[in-house]
């Protein structure tokens, strides 16, 4: 096989506070141009793993290697000016005594003034803040300096650009707007990134690869699509999206007997006739159909807009959610006809007896 | 019924007046001085540019830099190693090093003098060792007095920078690391520029410090614009002259208090970054931190603890040769002048306070600033500044007298305490206010509001609701100014009544002598009181 060398590795990398351990045999790779996320809730470690990769904590085991290049393991630890990466931090960390341009061209300091002034002028002009380029930072907004903190991390073009929660102090309009400029803008210089974040909806928007992390563990490095259709774990399946678990029992491969009939389509893991598993209903999988024979109780509604997602009650006396067009707007207490339509069987097994 | 409960209500009119006439008080001798620089008198100046003039400026120009340069040194580096770093004994040093404080500069420096002295134990001792006698630096020389005013100052910029590098956080730090630059380059292109508001206030201070510096420079010989100020009202008698030499350092202590605003305005920004909660020392260890621990007791040892130790042992030495009175009436003047001048200007204070939290108005913000400024001006100018007026106001008084009951008055205001306790008031004012001040604030509005629900205003809720939040803050205002105006010596030189010799003005004559012994106890009482103020400023900064 001829796989291309990965631009970051992590390998077997294990980290810990005194007693506490915060990194467990952390392993992924991120090749060169790929856009990486670190998902995870608060104390999960994403955190101190980034960390680590710029060269600010120190690993117990295991190694982190750039571009080949060991820069962190057991025994070395390159300094974080040696390891050409850029960051950018959660409160931006502007330098409040330089305005906006000497920011972004404070990593500069090897080039002569006019290329430096070149450079600076181009990065200003791709997140576009030409404007305020002789602004200081507390004259600007909160999404200006985000910009700021971003031209200043990629001007020494870096080989890794490391985003410690990057949008977490925006509104979530202009969180979103930015999440997308951000990645049109890696995207268009090709860099190669690793974000970290509590937030699903940004992981899923920015990133070519997920890592979901709980406890200081890596679940699952995988593809958004990956993650969310086929979660390597129910920790997983429950912090991604949303869902709820209803029982069933394999009848054949493929096949799964439950509340809401006999479900057919592809397994997330295999497993043998005759199991019981929990089986993960996510909202788009329940339809709501009028006059089907199905019916299901609602028991709490919560209006999205276009969607209204129904917490339903199922004869069985189980509980999923269906996403239903807002167009059906239906009451507490109403009976309404459902439709199981779920192609990918997200199972867990409970106890497997062949 | 409506016109009794008018007449309940507030007058803002009488708070506004009193914060007027205070304003007036201390804008009276600024202005005086201020007079008299717009009034140069040819005579004077074409003598005093013949005679000292050059000398003087030469003297405080190298005096002010190279107490800049030391204090700049000290101070920065030793509020990065305890606000930054962490080495053994860091929490300990944090706070030792701001002891120094306590240390009155001319007793500092009669110390210094007792001991390098010729008959000092240091030259006695090099005279003995062949060759090590050429090497001997006169003591009473620049280089000294720089030293000496360094080590007692340094802790003004010793605390702005700390608690700017604490500020600061480290993110930034690492930010620059991600950047390309190595941890010292980070900490020159990053932390200390951006300390550099804290500094550059810790600094004016300073050198407003030298300026009106007059004890210790006196203990050296060594001539500044204080010490001819002294001579050419007590030496010549010339008042005029004084007041022309006030005029000079009054310019260079407003072009201080106008760099410390300004550089103290640019803080807001600077400091708190977002989320720097999370602070990570740069721990020292080996060499570096044995050094680190080794410079930091260096200083404490230099600055105070061996000073103090001297001292002691002065006083063993006069209670041995039975040459130690007990200094108790000089002592009690001391604390009569200390508590009557810390009363006045804290009910002074008070008022002013008041004023500002009545209306708070743009022109009210000024007079209170205006009212604090004394603590730019040095004791001797002031001395000149208060002298001139009160002396013309007892000349009209006296002709007053003389006509409406046809008697020959002596002075009436000369030479009275009052004169000396206005003084201490306009100078140490900014000490009282700023206490009570920040007490005041933060008593909010809504608590007046409140009160006034259950019917309680006026005088009532001065006495129930603000004196009980204020007392913290006028106790500490009342201590601040006390222990100032104990240490404090050209005013007290310059003003007082005859006989009224304090502490203070006994070590001025008792050091002009070379009595260092004797002066020993007195200046052990001084540090002993000024102590206490630095222990509040130490705990205030340790929460």
């Amino acid at each position: 096989m001829n796989q291309s060398q990965p631009l970051l590795s992590v390998e077997q990398v294990c980290k810990s506070f005194g007693n506490r351990q915060v990194s467990k045999n952390i392993e992924f790779f991120l090749q060169k141009g790929e856009i990486g996320c670190l998902l995870g809730p608060s104390g999960c470690g994403k955190t101190t793993l980034l960390r680590v990769i710029a060269g600010f904590e120190s690993i117990q085991s295991g190694a982190v290697r750039i571009d080949g290049r060991i820069v962190s393991s057991s025994t070395t630890s390159e300094p974080p000016e040696r390891r050409a990466i850029g960051m950018v931090f959660q409160d931006y960390a502007l330098f409040p005594h330089l305005c906006v341009s000497e920011n972004v061209g404070f990593g500069l300091g090897k080039l002569p003034k006019s290329e430096r002034q070149k450079r600076v002028g181009d990065l200003l002009c791709l997140v576009g803040l030409e404007e305020v380029a002789n602004n200081y930072p507390h004259e600007i907004s909160g999404g200006q300096q985000q910009r700021v903190a971003l031209a200043r991390a990629l001007a020494p073009q870096p080989e890794l650009l490391l985003l410690d929660e990057p949008f977490s102090n925006l509104d979530a309009l202009l969180r979103e707007r930015l999440t997308v400029e951000v990645r049109d803008i890696l995207k268009e210089l090709g860099t190669t990134a690793l974000l970290v974040t509590h937030n699903q909806h940004e992981a899923f928007s920015v990133a070519d690869k997920i890592g979901v992390l709980f406890d200081g563990t890596m679940q699952q490095w995988d593809d958004a699509h990956s993650i969310y259709h086929n979660p390597a774990s129910l920790e997983v399946a429950k912090f991604v999206g949303e869902g709820s678990l209803i029982s069933g029992k394999v009848e054949a491969p493929g096949k799964i007997n439950t509340a809401l009939g006999l479900l057919e389509g592809n397994f997330s893991t295999p497993c043998l006739d005759g199991c019981s598993v929990d089986l993960l209903i996510r909202p788009e999988d329940i339809l709501h159909v009028e006059d089907e024979s199905m019916k299901a109780r609602v028991l709490k509604k919560s209006f999205r807009g276009p969607n209204i997602v129904y917490l339903l009650q199922l004869p069985s006396g189980e509980r999923c959610q269906a996403l239903v067009s807002s167009h059906h707007n239906h009451r507490i207490g109403e009976e309404i006809g459902i439709l199981p339509e779920v192609d990918n069987l997200i199972v867990f097994p409970k106890d497997c007896q062949p | 019924m409506a016109n009794t409960y008018h007449l309940r209500t507030f007058r803002p009119d009488g708070w506004q007046f009193a914060a007027c006439l205070l304003a007036a008080l201390v804008a009276v001798p600024v202005a005086v001085i201020f007079a008299s620089l717009l009034q140069p008198e040819q005579e004077i100046w074409s003598h005093l540019s013949q005679t000292v003039l050059s000398s003087l400026l030469a003297n405080t120009f190298w005096l002010c830099s190279g107490v800049m340069v030391c204090t700049t040194l000290l101070g920065v580096s030793l509020g990065w190693l305890t606000g930054a770093c962490s080495f053994p004994g860091r929490s300990c040093f944090s706070w030792a090093l701001t002891l120094p404080m306590a240390m009155p500069a001319y007793v500092m420096a009669f110390i210094f003098v007792g001991v390098m002295d010729f008959t000092g134990p240091v030259q006695s001792l090099m005279r003995t060792l062949p060759g090590l006698e050429q090497t001997i630096i006169e003591v009473r020389s620049t280089p000294y007095v720089v030293l000496v005013m360094s080590l007692t100052l340094y802790p003004y910029v010793y605390l702005l920078s700390r608690s700017a590098f604490l500020s600061q956080g480290n993110k930034l730090m690492e930010a620059a690391r991600t950047l390309g630059l190595g941890p010292w380059a980070a900490f020159f292109r990053v932390a200390l520029p951006m300390a550099r508001p804290w500094i550059v206030s810790g600094l004016a201070l300073v050198l407003m410090e030298t300026l009106a510096d007059f004890g210790a420079v006196s203990i050296f010989n060594f001539d500044t614009f204080t010490t001819a100020i002294y001579k050419a009202w007590f030496g010549f008698f010339s008042i005029q002259a004084a007041a022309q030499l006030s005029s000079v350092l009054v310019l260079f202590a407003l072009v201080l208090v106008l760099v410390e605003a300004l550089y103290r305005s640019r803080m807001r920004y600077f400091g708190n970054t977002r989320g720097s909660s999370a602070h990570a020392r740069i721990r020292l260890t080996g060499g570096k931190a044995i050094a680190a621990t080794l410079f930091c007791s260096s200083i404490l040892a230099v600055a105070f603890i061996l000073p103090v130790l001297q001292l002691t042992l002065w006083v063993f030495q006069a209670a041995r040769e039975n040459i130690l009175p007990s200094y108790s009436f000089e002592g009690m003047r001391t604390l009569v002048l200390g508590i009557g001048a810390a009363l006045l200007t804290c009910g002074a204070a008070l008022l002013l306070s008041y004023a500002k939290r009545k209306s708070p108005s743009k022109g009210n913000l000024l007079l209170c600033k205006l009212s604090t400024v004394g603590y730019a001006l040095p004791g001797t100018v002031l001395a000149v500044g208060i002298f001139l007026p009160m002396a013309w106001l007892d000349n009209h008084l006296q002709s007053l007298v003389a006509a409406l009951f046809d008697i020959e008055p002596g002075p009436i205001l000369h030479g009275t305490l009052l004169v000396m306790l206005v003084a201490y008031m306009v100078r140490f004012m900014a000490a009282g206010f700023g206490s009570i001040d920040s007490s005041m604030q933060a008593i909010s509005p809504s608590f007046d509001e409140a009160a006034s629900i259950y019917g309680v205003k006026g005088f009532k809720l001065i006495s129930s609701v603000h004196l009980p939040l204020l007392k913290k803050g006028m106790l500490t205002g009342l201590i601040l100014v006390m222990v100032d105006v104990v240490k404090e010596m050209p005013i007290t030189l310059m003003t007082r009544p005859f006989g009224w010799d304090t502490l203070a003005v006994k070590i001025y004559e008792l050091t002009s002598e070379a009595e260092w012994e004797r002066a020993a106890l007195p200046a052990l009482y001084l540090i002993g009181a000024s102590i206490i103020p630095v222990i509040l400023l130490i705990r205030q900064s340790e929460k």
